[in-house]
């Protein structure tokens, strides 16, 4: 997994609870934590670093997850603003997932295996089968959260089948309560 | 009472101490961070340099077969027009003396029905010259460039006989050939009489050929430093399409009268470029009219 996502949560928990919480989650992960965004790293590494976090907070990994990506998503914008600043609102974001962003982010980081994306829109609304063997969902449902906050626009994620309970793919429902015209 | 009640700097103590392990621990963090960016840094950086080179010896590669392709092109055009301008060398002179010969048979019998057909046939040989004359000129020039023979020339003389030629043909064409060639009489001027003339003559062999009951006019200027001929005519005009490529070869002919392959204005084209001077077609509303400019 990239640096640059490591280098999200670090920024997530220094925010929320100071730098000390970050130095107590890497040893209690046991992990040497020193990440550069360039960097590739064990996608293992996250995982302890999750559940060390979620420790700490007395947090369920799962919601760690959501909320390292709510909170993760404006860093992330902070360290590649030309991904995001092309669209106007989060379901034109979600729509281009694999076409654009994606072949984007391979662009700046060759090794990167990002997870894939099929799109459907609605009036309202995105549904988006998500597939990676990281079986992230969680983060992206977070991610998606927080580009509604990003976009100033209230949006409802939904998770229906879910990879990590057997399906072949997460079906994921983004809704906008205000979409921008197409 | 508690130890640390007991000893209040200890706490204190301890404090620093976790707060300095922290600090080291950061410090220590932060430097393999670095090192280890800085060593995707040169990698990436070596990669560039890498690529740049390959990139740089693709570019010269094709670059030089680019080159050679295009030797190989020039080669093979030269080739072309050495063997167009060979066949065509040793096709002019049979077909010219085959002419002479048809001339002298022609006032050897007082029989029409021979004379008609020798007719026919010194018409048949006299459009195969002008097709391989046409030829050779063209891949002359287009190979090595036009052989010439300058010598002091009259330009109204050399005028007068194109002219004289063509007139009965544009009799038997119902059409009057007018020549305005006064400011070419005892004008000398220095050129290749024989290349001029056959560029006169493939002007006015179109003029002629294309223009039916109508007018064809050769007209002399003469200025300081240039001399222009031009031969206009009230045949149909170009059409659109053949005007911007009409000194190409083979470009076509007027209308379907043309039974020719478009090589005399070419022809004409390459003479006036070879003798310093060029050939122009000048738009007008009815027939067609070209320029025909030599230096003095």
């Amino acid at each position: 997994m990239k640096g640059v996502l490591f280098n999200v949560v670090e920024a997530v928990i220094t925010e929320l609870d100071g730098a000390d919480a970050w130095d107590d989650v890497l040893e209690a992960s046991g992990v040497v934590g020193a990440y550069t965004s360039l960097g590739d790293y064990p996608d293992g590494e996250l995982s302890v670093l999750v559940v060390a976090t979620a420790a700490r907070f007395e947090l369920s990994a799962d919601a760690v997850l959501v909320i390292a990506g709510r909170q993760g998503f404006r860093h992330l914008v902070a360290h590649h603003p030309e991904l995001v600043s092309q669209y106007r609102d989060v379901l034109g974001l979600a729509a281009d997932l694999d076409d654009v962003i994606h072949p984007e982010v391979r662009k700046l980081y060759p090794d990167a295996t990002p997870p894939t994306f099929r799109s459907v829109r609605r009036d309202h609304g995105i549904d988006l089968e998500y597939r990676s063997h990281r079986r992230l969902c969680r983060l992206v449902e977070g991610l998606l959260l927080g580009a509604g906050d990003y976009y100033g626009q209230a949006v409802t994620v939904t998770h229906g089948a879910c990879m990590r309970s057997g399906a072949s793919a997460c079906l994921i429902g983004l809704d906008v309560a205000h979409p921008v015209p197409r | 009472m508690t130890a640390a009640s007991e000893d209040p700097g200890g706490d204190e103590l301890s404090r620093l101490r976790d707060t300095v392990r922290r600090l080291e621990r950061r410090v220590a963090r932060e430097r393999t961070a670095r090192e280890e960016a800085e060593r995707i840094a040169e990698a990436g950086t070596r990669r560039l340099l890498d690529l740049n080179a390959e990139l740089d010896a693709r570019v010269a590669q094709r670059t030089a077969e680019l080159a050679d392709a295009n030797r190989e092109v020039h080669e093979a055009s030269l080739a072309k027009t050495r063997l167009l301008a060979a066949i065509s060398h040793q096709a002019f002179t049979p077909v010219h003396q085959a002419c002479g010969s048809i001339e002298l048979a022609v006032t050897a019998t007082h029989d029409p029905w021979a004379i008609e057909q020798l007719d026919r046939a010194r018409g048949a040989l006299t459009t195969i010259e002008r097709l391989f004359r046409n030829l050779l000129v063209v891949a002359e020039s287009d190979s090595h460039g036009l052989s010439l023979a300058i010598g002091p020339t009259d330009l109204g003389t050399a005028l007068g006989e194109v002219v004289e030629h063509w007139r009965p043909r544009a009799m038997q064409q119902r059409s009057l050939l007018v020549a305005d060639v006064r400011d070419g009489v005892g004008l000398v001027v220095d050129t290749d009489v024989l290349r001029l003339r056959h560029a006169l003559d493939e002007l006015l062999h179109n003029a002629v050929r294309y223009t039916i009951g109508g007018i064809v006019r050769l007209a002399v200027d003469v200025a300081d430093d240039q001399v222009v001929v031009t031969v206009g005519d009230e045949g149909p005009g170009l059409p659109v399409a053949l005007t911007d490529h009409l000194f190409e070869p083979f470009s076509g002919e007027r209308d379907a009268l043309g039974a020719g392959l478009g090589l005399g204005l070419a022809a004409a084209a390459r003479i006036a470029a070879a003798l310093g001077g060029r050939l122009d077609r000048v738009e007008q509303p009815v027939g067609e009219s070209f320029r025909l400019s030599l230096p003095r």
